[in-house]
């Protein structure tokens, strides 16, 4: 163990700089994620059946091994960022537009019905009442796409994508050598590291955004 | 002020109407109740009023203006709404949830504070409230912002579909109360809709009996329902113990007390036995110094050795002026000589009323209805 803290020492700069590279490409991911899945779920949420239709594709996307997804994205989308990202905002949709659907549907009945019999538009409802309302389940949502993205994020290594992916793949392709292992540890520690602060960081954001009268 | 004229409404996928060619005023502030058995009709009646369900024909007009194809927001707006589970917003302050239709109305913020306060009093909470959520609140308190929230923008109309339904028997009881002392200050045009009849007669100014698909079986007051049913099915719906129902709405100051004598504290044992005499009674009602009935005194009683406050029994069965006669022959039936003393709001002493009063009063009561639907039916007929 004591070498791979030497390793950590003398590669420190290395190592945070991919963390960085994937903190990035996941946030980002995350983002379009949130945008996708909550105008989506919106959209959805009264359509029984329209709603099935979506849950049942951003699932498929889950099923698809990530390997092959982001090989398939290589001539379509070249290396780097692009294909990441897109694969990632595949993978991440699924647990945003769930908990969108299931938390606009939670909604209390007897709310609704009292903000439409007092004249508040549809679009008022949504924004003042039911989002606020699901927000909570929203964000739980968000966090569990974090965790799904941060360790698929690795994976885009194999098409020039930013992360730690990248030390991982290294020390995985020398196995042997003295420095294999101290590369995949790292990588994992990493992901691992940020997973926790980002679902630190989501903690705290849903209390903050919550609204006192719904918190427990 | 709200005219319902030849409503009709299919939902899709059924064959029958769930309200079927329903027509009926409603006056200007006046509490209407709209009662029937379940599945009737009367919440979707209810809900055309407001187009939360839109009419399949017909039309609705409020203050004399046809909003049958009004948009239905704006529709909303002018008609305070409440509902049993009440339905406040959780994630909203209690002045937030009070200030929804004023801020959809673009009131500013002075206009909707000063409105919160004002209201906050009107139905008894205190301002300390404003920041509170309503989680933190009891159910009676709900119920009240609720009202609150309701009569925001000060609509003409307040819609309410069961709003003390899911209350405890006691605070709804205080509740109505509260509301009826509310409604004779702000006088606003209700439309109430409940499945109690008890609630009906207590709450209406008139309740329009609904059967099945919202047919009018009965549309009238409380009072005229109660001695004068119009079919078997009103009687089976109002139920047992009509006429006692029929008591609850008249006050024992509107009848008869009767001629009662009555003594001092102050007066002597012979003066007191004279009264007796010559009121032809065997008991004297002693009143104390403030002219409160203190104690009752029979002619066995009356003894030299005994001062008037230690004599006979002390008066119990004591009921305020403004008491129901049910209230009233409640009290008599626990009462010593089947009598209740009547005293005004300060208890000073009024009059004594006993069981055949009461009766009197009620068979009176019946016959001049009878007499007055014979004479509504006579002059109905010579128009004719």
């Amino acid at each position: 163990m004591g070498g791979f803290l030497e390793y950590l020492a003398l590669n420190w700069d290395h190592v945070v700089e991919l963390a960085i590279g994937h903190a990035i490409v996941v946030a980002i991911s995350l983002a379009i994620d949130v945008v996708i899945g909550v105008s989506l779920g919106v959209l959805v949420f009264r359509r029984e059946r329209v709603a099935g239709v979506a849950l049942a594709i951003t699932s498929t996307f889950l099923t698809i091994p990530s390997f092959a997804l982001f090989g398939i994205f290589i001539p379509i989308f070249g290396l780097g960022y692009p294909p990441t990202v897109v694969a990632l905002v595949m993978y991440g949709l699924l647990p945003i537009l769930r908990n969108t659907v299931a938390g606009v549907r939670s909604v209390d009945p007897a709310v609704a019905e009292s903000a439409q019999g007092m004249g508040m538009s549809a679009t008022q409802r949504l924004l003042r009442i039911e989002l606020p309302l699901a927000w909570p389940v929203i964000i739980a949502g968000v966090r569990v796409s974090t965790m799904l993205l941060m360790g698929i994020a690795a994976i885009a290594a194999i098409v020039g994508g930013p992360g730690l992916g990248e030390d991982i793949f290294s020390g995985l392709a020398r196995v042997g050598s003295v420095t294999a292992l101290d590369l995949v540890l790292g990588g994992i520690l990493g992901i691992v590291a940020l997973a926790l602060i980002f679902d630190a960081f989501f903690n705290v954001l849903g209390k903050l955004t919550t609204s006192r009268g719904i918190r427990d | 002020m709200i005219r319902l004229e030849n409503l009709s409404k299919v939902f899709p996928g059924q064959d029958e109407p769930a309200v079927d060619d329903l027509s009926m005023d409603i006056y200007e502030g006046e509490i209407v109740v709209l009662v029937g058995p379940s599945g009737c009709g009367k919440t979707t009646t209810m809900k055309m009023i407001n187009r939360l369900i839109e009419p399949s024909s017909g039309r609705i007009f409020l203050q004399g203006e046809d909003v049958t194809r009004v948009n239905s927001d704006n529709l909303r707006r002018r008609i305070g709404y409440v509902i049993q589970q009440i339905g406040l917003f959780p994630h909203m302050t209690i002045a937030d949830n009070i200030a929804t239709v004023p801020k959809m109305l673009g009131w500013d913020k002075e206009r909707t504070s000063g409105r919160i306060d004002e209201l906050l009093e009107t139905v008894g909470i205190d301002r300390s409230y404003r920041d509170r959520y309503p989680k933190e609140l009891s159910g009676g308190q709900r119920q009240r912002i609720g009202v609150a929230r309701a009569m925001a923008a000060d609509p003409p109309v307040l819609l309410m579909d069961e709003p003390f339904g899911a209350i405890d028997p006691i605070t709804r009881d205080r509740l109505q109360d509260e509301f009826l002392r509310l409604q004779r200050e702000i006088k606003k045009t209700i439309v109430f809709v409940t499945h109690d009849i008890d609630e009906a007669v207590k709450m209406g100014d008139r309740i329009a009996i609904l059967k099945q698909q919202s047919k009018i079986a009965q549309y009238d007051t409380p009072e005229n329902i109660l001695t004068d049913p119009a079919d078997d099915f009103v009687r089976n719906f109002i139920g047992t113990g009509a006429s006692i129902k029929r008591l609850s709405l008249s006050r024992i100051s509107e009848i008869e007390t009767t001629d009662w004598p009555v003594a001092r504290l102050s007066d002597s044992h012979d003066e007191v036995r004279e009264k007796m005499r010559s009121s032809g009674r065997d008991h004297v009602l002693v009143l104390d110094e403030q002219e409160k009935p203190g104690r009752w005194v029979g002619k066995d009683e009356v003894k030299y050795d005994t001062p008037l406050e230690e004599s006979g029994r002390p008066a119990v069965a004591v009921v305020e002026a403004t008491a129901s006669l049910y209230k009233t022959l409640d009290t008599m039936i626990t009462s010593y000589k089947g009598s209740a003393i009547v005293v005004d709001e300060e208890g000073r002493y009024k009059g004594v009323v006993d069981f055949d009063t009461v009766l009197e009063a009620t068979s009176a009561m019946h016959s001049s209805e009878r007499e007055e639907t014979a004479q509504d039916l006579q002059t109905e007929g010579g128009g004719r």
